[in-house]
């Protein structure tokens, strides 16, 4: 019995390649039905029919440690990400709402009326570009999983021209002008539109379609020149709108139970 | 709710899991064992895939722990038990897996018997 114990207590060392928390739970049951497995395993043939309880056991923890760490890891870092990017995305959201109430109150010419003007928009319209680009990256983690292929490539491509239009004005001024941006931002809100227009006709997305068809009308409705300040609002409230569902539908403690009737 | 509504079709080891529970509580061996037994040695989990999917069960409610009891060698031992979500999702499969059955002698692929896939 000797070899017994000291399989289990090798299979213990092994144990602490297991996510913490599955070890925490399962770990002294786990090796509960290893210790059963082996005395089983070394009654029927010596030592012989432990080798063959090592052959089938090792595998298994392989596999199962492999799948637990991508199981929580997962979880978990999404849940970070989703914060990270929610956080941001409803302080973004609610500065542009701010910023563009004021500058659409406040009467051209006057002093201080700041954002009347292309010039000076231009920037924040480029922020706000960057900020819808990265809300659409975490619609594309999260509820953006449960859609169909077309949708998901809709918002994977949504999301990579809107951060590419806005750095490429941004960080190469002197060979990008404004047909760059132009082009850039339909494209970008093609995309949003087109997905949104796509999820309204389905019952279980019918409120991220909405949100994503304000967001590319917000985006549009920028493109003509007197309505650049209701920009700010609009898509300040639909990116605000986002990260609150995002908030909604991040990973939590039973993600896979199904629905009773 | 009828059997579609569910998460089937079950993967082999979430089935057989169950299968074990449907006859009464046991802790992770004895689950082990009935899951050997009840597949003719076909089916054998080890202890990581055994307490992963007892895990992916407990979170999904189609098992509950039954609490810690004493078993042989007065070891204490987590029992675990089917819930009636669990009951109800077990017998779905069993009566897909007895429909494809039926499909499998319609075709002749299997040979016929007398009222053996009613569940």
């Amino acid at each position: 019995m000797k070899w017994v114990a000291t399989s289990t207590r090798l299979y213990a060392a092994l144990l602490w390649l297991y996510p913490t928390r599955f070890r925490e739970t399962y770990g002294v049951e786990l090796l509960q039905v290893f210790r059963d497995c082996a005395r089983d395993g070394y009654h029927r043939g010596g030592a012989w029919g432990l080798v063959q309880v090592w052959v089938g056991v090792l595998p298994d923890f392989l596999v199962s440690a492999a799948e637990q760490h991508a199981e929580e890891d997962s979880t978990v870092s999404l849940k970070i990400l989703i914060g990270m990017l929610s956080g941001a995305g409803l302080i973004g959201g609610a500065l542009w709402i701010l910023v563009g109430a004021v500058s659409f109150l406040r009467p051209p010419g006057v002093p201080g009326g700041l954002y009347r003007d292309v010039e000076d928009l231009l920037p924040l319209f480029i922020s706000g570009v960057k900020l819808v680009s990265m809300g659409l990256v975490a619609v594309f983690l999260l509820p953006g999983r449960q859609w169909s292929l077309p949708y998901r490539l809709l918002m994977l491509v949504a999301a990579g021209g809107g951060l590419v239009t806005a750095s490429v004005w941004e960080f190469l001024p002197d060979s990008a002008d404004w047909m760059v941006l132009v082009v850039g931002v339909m494209f970008q809100t093609t995309c949003i539109a087109l997905a949104g227009l796509g999820l309204l006709g389905q019952a279980r997305s019918r409120v991220w379609g909405a949100l994503l068809l304000t967001l590319g009308a917000a985006l549009f409705v920028f493109n003509f020149e007197d309505w650049r300040a209701i920009f700010l609002a609009l898509s300040g409230a639909a990116a605000m709108g986002l990260m609150v569902l995002l908030f909604r539908s991040a990973p939590g403690p039973n993600p896979g139970t199904p629905a009773l009737s | 709710m009828t059997p579609s509504d569910f998460d089937l079709p079950l993967t082999p080891a979430a089935f057989h899991i169950l299968l074990a529970l449907a006859a009464g509580e046991k802790h992770g061996y004895a689950i082990m064992q009935d899951v050997t037994a009840l597949s003719a040695g076909q089916v054998h989990l080890g202890p990581g895939s055994l307490y992963g999917t007892i895990k992916r069960l407990l979170t999904d409610g189609w098992i509950a722990e039954a609490g810690e009891r004493a078993s042989e060698g007065d070891e204490r031992r987590r029992y675990y038990r089917l819930t009636e979500l669990g009951q109800r999702i077990v017998r779905a499969e069993a009566q897909r897996l007895a429909h494809l059955v039926d499909q499998a002698r319609a075709r002749r692929l299997l040979p016929r018997t007398s009222g053996a896939t009613d569940l």
